[in-house]
């Protein structure tokens, strides 16, 4: 509901519609559309790594650049200790997007 | 006055819920389809092979010879619609009191009304022995009119996140 009122930004905790209005994924926003996202030592977004202090446990993910589509947004979530092929990240539409977690 | 309100209403009322009830929309009649599918699938705890095995058999006039499934995780991809009568059976065998519900059901039909989409959460709750479970999964549907008759003709996930290269 708060995308209604603002726009989704970097860094956000969002609510991702998975099925229906009730089963949702909570991810990380980390790249918005016509961002370049990598994982090299960490997130890179643009070329430039990311400070991500909410990241307490990283697996050595690698991933070449990829350009986000005009309604692509970029999401991930903050435990990745495990292998990257093991975790559930990548681009979800605005439409899919809820909005940030408000507490 | 309100009553005579009342009975204007309610007398107005009769022939639409009838029109309804005898002549249903294109919408109503593949929501119809899948209540069926949900009750076919469906198991309770109590229920024996034969009858569940007969009900999965029902569904048969419901999906179209060459329908295609593919829910997913931990599923396969199935083609053909005896594999998928075989394999309903065999899933609501493996649990115990499987109850199948379609909450969410969003219908298009396209131009012509020879065919249609209905994007739908399928939830399933379920027992297999380790206690209560739940799965829920946005399925795409689509449907085929034949002979009057609206059949599934495939079953697509619908991924929420798309995974980068």
């Amino acid at each position: 509901m708060a995308y209604r009122f603002r726009v989704p930004q970097r860094g956000d905790v969002v609510a991702v519609q998975l099925a229906g209005r009730s089963v949702v994924y909570v991810k990380r926003l980390l790249g918005l559309p016509g961002d370049t996202v990598s994982f090299v030592d960490g997130l890179r977004r643009n070329g430039e790594p990311v400070d991500e202090p909410y990241v307490t446990k990283r697996a050595g993910w690698q991933l070449d650049h990829v350009t986000l589509g005009d309604d692509d947004y970029f999401v991930v979530g903050d435990n990745r200790g495990m292998e990257m092929a093991q975790h559930e990240f990548g681009t979800a539409t605005r439409g899919r997007l809820i909005g940030p977690r408000i507490f | 006055m309100i009553r005579n309100l009342a009975i204007v209403v309610a007398v107005a009322a009769v022939p639409w819920f009838g029109w309804q009830w005898f002549f249903p929309s294109d919408e109503a009649r593949i929501v119809a389809v899948l209540e069926r599918i949900a009750e076919g699938v469906s198991t309770g705890a109590a229920e024996g092979d034969v009858g569940r095995l007969a009900r999965a058999a029902s569904l048969r006039n419901e999906f179209a010879p060459d329908i295609t499934v593919d829910a997913g995780p931990p599923f396969q991809r199935i083609r053909g619609r005896e594999a998928i009568i075989g394999a309903a059976a065999r899933t609501s065998g493996s649990v115990r009191n499987l109850q199948i519900t379609f909450p969410d059901v969003a219908i298009t039909v396209a131009p012509g009304r020879q065919s249609a989409t209905a994007l739908v959460t399928a939830e399933a709750r379920f027992d297999d022995g380790g206690g209560p479970g739940i799965d829920a999964r946005e399925l795409e549907f689509e449907f085929t009119r034949t002979d009057d008759h609206w059949v599934i003709s495939a079953v697509t996930l619908v991924q929420a996140l798309q995974r980068l290269p």
